[in-house]
Order: C-alpha cells, then sequence, then structure tokens
C-alpha cells in the first residue's frame, strides 16, 4: 500500500502534475455514488439548519400551551413537544451547535493529533516511545467514562465540549500520522533534504507533511462525524451543550419522557438529523478515501 | 521458550501503562473543582466543615501522598471505601461488574458470530447488489447513536408491543428476578451494544477477506480445484480471523463506554451506572476503581489476543 503509494506521490515533482493528481483524486470522488450522495445530504443539512429558520421563520422558543404534544399538522409540521414549542423550527436551531461545534472540535483534534504524531514519528527513539506510550494509556481509559466526570465537574458549556472532544480523540489520528511519517521519513527525496542542509522544521512542515495531507482530510471527514454523535450522545445525558438552546441530543433526552405518550414525532426527526449527518460525513470520507488511496483504486 | 519471554517482556511493558492510567485518572480527579465535601454538605457547607470532611476522608494532604496511599492500597488489593454508599469499593464493583460484563461478554460473542457470517457472505458476493444493500445497512449502523437506537427499541417493543420490560431489573419490589426474568430484561439493552458494535467487524472482515482473496495460495487453491465455499472458509476466513482477535481487546473501552449509555437508558445497574452516580457525588475511591479496573481489562485484553494471536498463526514469531 505504502510503496505504490509512495511511487505515485513521489513522481508527483511539478506543481502542474500536482494539480493534476488532486483534480483525478476529486474526479474519483466524484465517480463514486455513495460519496455524490454524502455529500448532497451534508449540504442539504448544512442548509437546513443556517438557512432554514430564515425560510421558515417560525418561533423556537414560542410557548403554545394549548396546543402541546401534537402530532405533525400543517400549523406545526413536525408537531410539538410538552411546552407546545413548534418542533420543526427546534431541529433546525439544534442542528446548529451540534455541527459547529463538531467542526470546531474535531479541527482541533486534527491539529493536535497531527503535530503529536508527526513529531513521534519523525524524531523516533526514546521520544517516540514515551509519546507512544501516552496513547496506550489513553486508549485504554473509557472516553465517555471520563467526560462524564470532567463534564459533572465543570458546568457544561460549549468550550468545556471542544476542549473534552479534543482532548479525547486526537490520539486515533496520532497514530495513523506517525505510521505514515515512519515509512515516508526512509525515502530518497527526505535523505535528500536533509543531506542539502535543510532543518528537520523545513522537512517536517515542506516536505512531509503535504504527503500525508491525504491521510489527514479522510481522518478529520471521519472525525467530524465522530464529534457529532459524542456531542449527540452527551447532550442526551444532560451534560454536553447547555441548555436553554436545543439540539438534536438533548430533543430525544427530552422525548424519552413522553415515550408512554407514543409521541413518535418527538423521538424520530432528531435521531434521523444526527444518523443523516454522520452517515453523510460517513460516505464522503469513505469516497476520499477511496479517491485518494492509490491501492484501492489499482485493485478495487 | 520464547513464547515465555515474550509474554514476559509483554506483562512487564503492561506495568508503565498501568501506572499511567492510575495516575492520569488520579490527577484528573483531583485537580477538577470542588471536591466529595462540597457535595455531601450542600447549602451547609462553610469553610471548616468542608476543610472537617476533608480530614477525615484524608484528602487535606499532599495529593502524591494521597496517591501514594491509594496505590499501596490497591496492590493489596483493596480499593477503598466509598464516601456515599458506605461500602467497599471492591463489594460495589463485585456486585455490578458482573452485570455490565454480562451485557459486554454477550456482546462481544454474539456481534462476532452475526459478523463474521454478514463480513463471509458479503466478501463471497463481493461488488453485487447483495455485497451493497447490506454495505448500506452496515452504514446505517455506523453511524447510529446508541441512544436513539436505545429509545426506539423501547417505544417499539417495551411501550408499543409491550413484549419486553424497558428497565428496572432490580427494583426493591423485585430484588432476586428470577433467570427469565432478567433475561428478559438483557435482550433490548444487549440488542443495542450487538447491533452498535457489528458494523466496524464486518466492515473489517469484509475489506481482510477480499485482500485475502488475491493472495497466491488462494489461487493455487482455486488452481487445485478446490470448492469455493471450502477456499473461503478453510483458506481465507481463518486467516482474517486471526486479526480480528487482535480487535477484541482494544474495543473494550468502547464497550464499556456504550455499556454506560446503554445503562442509563435501560436503568440497568452496571458499573456504567455506577460511574454515573459516583461522579455526580464525587465519589473518588469509585470512580478510580471503575477506571484502574477498565484499564486492566483492557491491557490484559490486548496482551490475551496478542499470545492467542501467536498461537493461533504458527509464522509469527515472538522477538523482545
Amino acid at each position: 500500500m505504502i510503496a505504490l503509494r509512495e511511487i505515485t506521490r513521489s513522481s508527483k515533482v511539478t506543481p502542474r502534475q500536482k494539480e493534476s493528481w488532486v483534480w483525478s483524486s476529486l474526479a474519483r470522488f466524484w465517480e463514486q455514488p455513495l460519496g455524490r450522495v454524502g455529500l448532497g445530504i451534508f449540504l442539504f443539512l448544512i442548509l437546513f439548519c443556517f438557512a432554514g429558520p430564515m425560510v421558515y421563520p417560525a418561533d423556537p422558543f414560542q410557548m403554545h400551551l394549548i396546543s402541546i404534544l401534537q402530532p405533525p399538522s400543517p400549523a406545526y409540521p413536525l408537531g410539538t413537544n410538552n411546552l407546545g414549542r413548534n418542533m420543526l423550527a427546534r431541529l433546525m436551531l439544534g442542528g446548529q451547535p451540534s455541527l459547529e461545534v463538531g467542526f470546531i472540535a474535531a479541527t482541533a483534534a486534527m491539529v493536535i493529533g497531527v503535530v503529536y504524531g508527526m513529531v513521534s514519528g519523525f524524531v523516533g527513539g526514546w521520544v517516540d516511545t514515551l509519546l507512544m506510550r501516552i496513547i496506550d494509556v489513553l486508549r485504554s481509559v473509557p472516553t465517555l467514562f471520563l467526560m462524564v466526570f470532567l463534564d459533572s465537574a465543570f458546568h457544561p458549556s460549549i468550550m468545556l465540549l471542544i476542549v473534552l472532544i479534543a482532548f479525547t480523540s486526537w490520539h486515533g489520528v496520532s497514530r495513523i500520522v506517525r505510521a505514515e511519517i515512519l515509512s515516508l521519513k526512509e525515502l530518497t527525496y527526505i535523505e535528500s533534504a536533509t543531506t542539502l542542509g535543510m532543518s528537520r522544521m523545513r522537512i517536517l512542515f515542506v516536505h512531509l507533511l503535504p504527503n500525508i495531507m491525504a491521510t489527514i482530510v479522510v481522518a478529520a471527514t471521519f472525525m467530524v462525524g465522530d464529534s457529532v454523535l459524542i456531542i449527540a450522545g452527551l447532550s442526551f445525558l444532560g451534560l454536553g451543550l447547555p441548555p436553554p438552546e436545543p439540539n438534536w441530543g438533548s430533543m430525544l433526552a427530552n422525548a424519552m419522557a413522553y415515550l408512554p405518550q407514543n409521541s413518535w414525532w418527538l423521538i424520530y426527526p432528531p435521531g434521523i438529523a444526527i444518523l443523516g449527518t454522520v452517515l453523510s460525513i460517513n460516505f464522503l470520507g469513505d469516497a476520499l478515501r477511496k479517491a485518494f488511496d492509490v491501492r484501492l483504486n489499482r485493485r478495487g | 521458550m520464547k513464547m515465555i519471554r515474550y509474554t514476559l517482556h509483554r506483562v512487564l511493558q503492561a506495568i508503565p501503562t498501568m501506572i499511567g492510567i492510575t495516575l492520569l485518572s488520579f490527577i484528573l480527579m483531583h485537580i477538577v473543582p470542588g471536591g466529595p465535601a462540597t457535595v455531601m454538605l450542600g447549602d451547609k457547607a462553610t469553610p471548616q466543615l468542608i476543610a472537617q470532611i476533608n480530614r477525615s476522608l484524608g484528602l487535606d494532604k499532599p495529593i502524591y501522598v494521597q496517591y501514594l496511599i491509594w496505590i499501596s492500597k490497591l496492590l493489596q488489593g483493596n480499593l477503598g471505601y466509598s464516601y456515599s454508599y458506605h461500602q467497599s469499593v471492591t463489594s460495589l464493583i463485585a456486585l455490578n461488574l458482573p452485570r455490565t460484563l454480562i451485557l459486554v461478554v454477550s456482546a462481544i460473542v454474539i456481534s462476532h458470530i452475526l459478523a463474521i457470517l454478514v463480513g463471509v457472505f458479503q466478501a463471497a458476493r463481493k461488488d453485487t447488489r447483495f455485497d451493497y444493500g447490506i454495505t448500506v445497512v452496515i452504514y446505517f449502523l455506523y453511524a447510529m447513536p446508541t441512544f436513539w437506537l436505545g429509545v426506539i427499541l423501547i417505544s417499539i417493543f417495551s411501550i408499543g408491543l409491550n413484549w419486553l420490560p424497558s428497565g428496572g431489573i432490580s427494583s426493591p419490589l423485585n430484588p432476586n428476578p428470577g433467570f427469565v426474568s432478567y433475561v428478559r430484561h438483557m435482550i433490548l439493552p444487549a440488542s443495542v451494544l450487538i447491533l452498535t458494535t457489528i458494523p466496524g467487524w464486518s466492515r473489517y472482515l469484509r475489506s481482510s477477506m477480499i485482500e485475502t482473496m488475491l493472495q497466491d495460495y488462494v489461487r493455487t487453491a482455486h488452481a487445485k480445484g478446490l470448492r469455493q465455499a471450502r477456499i473461503m472458509i478453510r483458506h481465507i476466513l481463518r486467516n482474517s480471523l486471526l486479526s480480528l482477535v487482535t480487535l477484541i481487546g482494544m474495543s473494550l473501552p468502547g464497550l464499556f463506554s456504550g455499556a454506560l449509555i446503554i445503562e442509563m437508558i435501560f436503568n440497568y445497574p452496571g458499573m456504567g451506572l455506577l460511574f454515573w452516580t459516583a461522579a455526580q457525588n464525587r465519589d473518588y475511591p469509585i470512580l478510580l476503581g471503575i477506571v484502574t479496573l477498565v484499564g486492566i481489562l483492557t491491557i490484559l485484553g490486548n496482551l490475551l489476543s496478542d499470545l492467542l494471536y501467536g498461537w493461533l498463526d504458527p509464522r509469527i514469531k515472538y522477538q523482545s
């Protein structure tokens, strides 16, 4: 896998060839039906959450106490909750924090993970051993347990959530990046860069980083999906995003209290929204992985 | 002999990781603001009372002293005494761990069987409509939030059809549920964990088998005229199963995390629910005990699957 990728990548020398590699990867991405479906669903969800409230300007906080727990009707397309609030408006608004925090947390985790993995793989020796041991420790602790403890010790806030997700999910990326760096740094072009007297920083960021970009993009895509799931899960437990703003996880938690009333319109829309987001992101990630991964294209 | 040396080496390697886990959890728990005293006292908290409680719990000592005391007790098998339950942590864990383990182990076993079936059929019918159909289902399960699946199952099977209970396995009214009742209470929580664990494993198995199919020895087997099913099972699956074995150990923390959410939804009194309550009460001995225990189980699981891997596959050479 690495061998073929190395050959194709190290042969891309001139900028024009590099450009054509990006374009052909994008073309390979576009050839995949699941990738296109994923992109479509994802763009739709973004529009739904961020542009939706402008198209459908109902107040998500307005209580209609004469029409509580109403099933979907023309007046309330997705029904109302126990306080008579418009569920469609809440579904739109509830998606915003999930998506925003998901992006920011995933980006933060990626930055930590990539830098950590690059340093570990590039420096090697006892530094590498130590850094990897630290990851072993983090991998052996159940993430949710740590989050439950820290989240209940501090007051839930968006900042805390971002820090928690970044702190608990960077290490997967680090291991991938480290493995890539380990195989890349043995190549001739790195050796020649060292011989030419280039600084380690320059080799790391100018010569190695571009070569693991594809891996980073794919890993980052999946991480956004994972973060959305974590946020929803913690909010469902009453820990993630602070009230009173609605979010998909806390909407589901609220729906659980009204399960005996068979209020299906409270259960399905937020769940479908979370599922749709994560599903479309995973479709995107897989299509990107296939588009970038040289070996899979040749064999598959 | 080599095997023994390798085992010893791996056990020695696990020790720093273990110390790391205890250190990390100990420090995290003690640097956060507030503490058990503020939770216990609530509105009545005064600096004097807080100091008094901290002194009686041994929380007034420097953190490294507290850590050394805790770890030396841990080495004697003593996990301390719970502030909120007024019981030893060992007895609390002994009560709750089996319930979670039943959940986790049944999920590992059943989802492995299902994932192997799905993976084998998908690999055998690679790139057919069947393969694509299952792939989409697997994608859905992969993206499915655990808690939402739980809520849906409760709404369908407990409330809609009234077939299975939605929780309350050990209510005060029913302290000793019989076997049948226990199994009935287990079905929904276990199903959630199983359904959300299958996708990762079946996807792994499918791609690993498809990769194995390209190996020369598989071509040789075909050339010898062996039946397709025999090649699939004896030659390809055997090889791919090997690498699946190595995943079990590392999947334990994830399974325990999944169990926490499931225990919350189904009000199933296991380690997750115990941890949750302890987190609200800042019951440090319980919190530390649980994290340490899951860490030990994970490390042991990893060690076992590595050793099992070498035992199953004679090609693996041990090098220290």
